[in-house]
């Protein structure tokens, strides 16, 4: 390790095969071992930790790279490839398990905008407050005082508690205040996500001229216009590992590439809301024509979902309930199914569950149809994905005229009976 | 150009003193936001903070002084109870409000870096505004009742200062624990309480059997208070085993609260 400190001066950043790993408890259904057994037997009002099956995951393995001084670094990947573990191991934030990093240069790490921002204080105080968080002494604050409140256009309101601002002026006030910190080595992570569009672009065109003025940057993001803008070069994550180090164009074609290879049914790279993002694992759909030949009933849908609860969510399980919603391709909302715990039970073993089940398309015009899911307990969404599977419901054999203009609607009407008498003449 | 070396830490490694001076001014921000938020929006502001000791040790004094008619050393009961108060509430305000500090800034050391330590003790700082707006009052008191002062006087600070530190000490375990089971959150104030009346805060500990008071002075937080007492009051009740558990109380909780603290504050990020 003797050659790692006398580094050459040129470097801002020198990472040396930094590694992660978390322990992930699963629940187990049954204390398999004699011990804890006994235990739980004598002291059943203590939850016994033996009931937890740890399992190692490594989010970062092996990570080694350079960054010369004055570079402007992209950082990209799916979710969950390893860009925030990274991002916090090299701001501080948490340790890595093994390896080494060298930063030289005050860091300012921006893993998000506006931390410590406490509505009830006013603009003024939450700049200091801020300011001191991200490293700042109060003296640096006076001086950049001015010039934060001029970036951020909130001068009139700057003894305002900041809960009066609109959300515009709380996001740039809190990009200001990084924005001016202009440290030697700037970590940012998403920053660009918030705001409006104009002021996206003055935080690219602020992030630009640090780049420009020698600071070195390493920036997080999933907007590939933004790192091919900014960025000289960027690093790929996949896996906890570096899957591409190179140019930035490069690596956003590798990145498309990758993206489009995404598993079919597969949800861990999807966005997603609800209070236990990762809950559901796969969701699949699939057409099944009728085996009937009725004219006025299409097939149905087949859907198939799994899943593993939050440990939480075990014990209050018979309250779950999925809700499905099918949408045009256009994204407009067609109709949403429930399958509650007390219609249909949702079989769980071990917290997982899998839950197969046709529903019927009524009458909907040939084309594509996606799915959105969400899972609920008890009024809280545990987890919601969007477009997460597609179905195409094909054209029909028997219709002798096809709906094919979209501004016709999705659900074709179909005659279930019919009175061949005359209508009674009206009384006048 | 300064150096920062990022690799997995010893373990056994000190507090970086010069790195939580270097980060004075976020102590003195989050301690300001820590006392403005406790009052902003209330009109009675300050008033709370003189009302809030006052009140019930007007409740005690009728409580016990008049009606009960429990042993005070010879002095006015309302200021055996206020003298009392000062260094328990010092104490117990420190541990029940820094005690749930790191768990209630989850936020701030999940998305940032910095010295750790720096979250209780700027959550203590309110604390010890409404301990010296407390003496403030005691001092009014003491003149409302023409209460002598005398060379004893000199130690109340030893004994607020003490009072501080073993406090740190019981809340850097207390918050540091908190944040990998939840459950000590819920029994500090049930250990408090139960604390508080083994204190001789709104009693003198005259009050106890002979044969059982060097038991009760085992208890080091008795030795704060009667030395208060002492120290301004002038009682009798101090005794030295109450200075020798005192002594020794601060010494274990400060000591092991700093080992506990360094020992697991770099996983309260993963965790939390």
């Amino acid at each position: 390790m003797s050659s790692f400190n006398d580094k050459p001066s040129d470097l801002a950043i020198q990472v040396h095969s930094i590694s992660k790993s978390y322990q992930i408890n699963h629940l187990r259904s049954q204390p398999d071992d004699d011990d804890s057994h006994r235990r739980s037997k004598r002291w059943p009002w203590i939850r016994s930790p033996q009931k937890l099956r740890h399992e190692t995951f490594w989010a970062l393995r092996d990570v080694s790279f350079d960054v010369p001084r004055g570079q402007v670094l992209g950082v990209i990947g799916r979710n969950g490839a390893g860009k925030s573990t990274f991002l916090k191991i090299l701001s501080r934030i948490t340790e890595p398990t093994t390896g080494l990093a060298e930063i030289s240069g005050r860091v300012g790490s921006l893993l998000e905008v506006g931390t410590g921002f406490h509505p009830e204080l006013t603009g003024r105080e939450n700049i200091y407050l801020n300011g001191t968080l991200l490293g700042m002494r109060r003296r640096q604050i006076d001086d950049i005082f001015d010039e934060i409140v001029a970036f951020a256009e909130v001068d009139r309101f700057i003894d305002t508690p900041v809960k009066r601002y609109s959300s515009g002026m709380y996001v740039r006030l809190a990009f200001a205040v990084a924005a001016n910190l202009e440290p030697e080595v700037l970590i940012i992570d998403e920053v660009l996500s918030v705001g409006d569009a104009e002021f996206q672009k003055k935080c690219l065109g602020r992030m630009q001229s640090l780049g420009e003025k020698g600071r070195t940057v390493i920036f997080v993001s999933h907007n590939m216009d933004a790192v091919t803008t900014l960025c000289d070069r960027a690093i790929i994550f996949e896996s906890g590992r570096i899957f591409f180090d190179g140019s930035a164009s490069e690596a956003a074609d590798t990145y498309f590439q990758l993206l489009s290879q995404q598993k079919k049914g597969d949800l861990e790279y999807i966005e997603r809301g609800g209070t236990f993002p990762s809950t559901l694992r796969r969701v699949e759909s699939r057409y099944v024509p009728n085996s009937m030949p009725k004219p006025q009933s299409n097939g149905s849908v087949e859907i198939f979902i799994e899943g593993i609860l939050p440990l939480s969510a075990v014990a209050s399980s018979k309250y779950l309930t999925l809700a499905i919603g099918v949408n045009q391709e256009s994204g407009a909302r067609i109709g949403t199914y429930l399958a509650s715990q007390s219609d249909e039970p949702i079989q769980i073993v071990d917290g997982c569950f899998s839950y197969s089940f046709l529903i019927s398309t009524l009458s909907l015009v040939p084309g594509k149809y996606y799915l959105d899911v969400s899972l609920i307990n008890r009024g809280e969404t545990l987890d919601s994905v969007q477009k997460c599977a597609s179905f195409r419901v094909p054209p029909s054999e028997q219709q002798h005229f096809q709906i094919s203009d979209p501004s016709w609607g999705p659900v074709r009407f179909s005659c279930v009976g019919y009175n061949c008498n005359p209508l009674p003449p009206r009384t006048s | 150009m300064s150096v920062t070396r990022i690799q997995p830490k010893r373990r056994f490694s000190f507090f970086e003193w010069k790195e939580i001076f270097e980060y004075r001014d976020l102590l003195y921000f989050l301690s300001l936001r820590d006392i403005k938020l406790r009052y902003k929006q209330t009109s009675l502001g300050v008033v709370w903070v003189i009302l809030q000791p006052l009140v019930p040790a007007i409740i005690f004094a009728v409580l016990f002084g008049n009606f009960a008619r429990l042993p005070s050393d010879g002095q006015p009961y309302l200021l055996v109870v206020f003298t009392g108060l000062v260094p328990w509430s010092l104490f117990n305000n420190i541990v029940g409000r820094a005690g749930v500090s790191l768990v209630g800034n989850a936020n701030l050391m999940s998305k940032i870096y910095f010295p750790r330590i720096i979250i209780p003790l700027a959550a203590i700082s309110s604390v010890v505004v409404d301990c010296m707006v407390g003496m403030v009052v005691l001092a009014v008191l003491m003149a409302i009742f023409g209460t002598v002062i005398g060379w004893h006087l000199l130690f109340a600070p030893l004994f607020i200062l003490s009072a501080f530190m073993m406090g740190l000490g019981v809340t850097l375990v207390v918050s540091s624990l908190n944040v990998y089971s939840r459950d000590f959150g819920y029994a500090v104030p049930f250990v408090l309480q139960a604390w508080n009346y083994l204190t001789p805060v709104v009693y003198s500990s005259e009050l106890i059997p002979k044969r059982w008071i060097f038991l009760y002075s085992l208890n080091p937080t008795v030795g704060l208070v009667e030395g208060f007492r002492w120290s301004i009051l002038g009682t009798q009740s101090l005794n030295s085993t109450m200075l020798v558990s005192m002594i020794v109380g601060v010494g274990v909780s400060l000591a092991s609260g700093m080992m506990v603290f360094q020992r697991i504050e770099r996983g309260f990020a993963d965790i939390v």
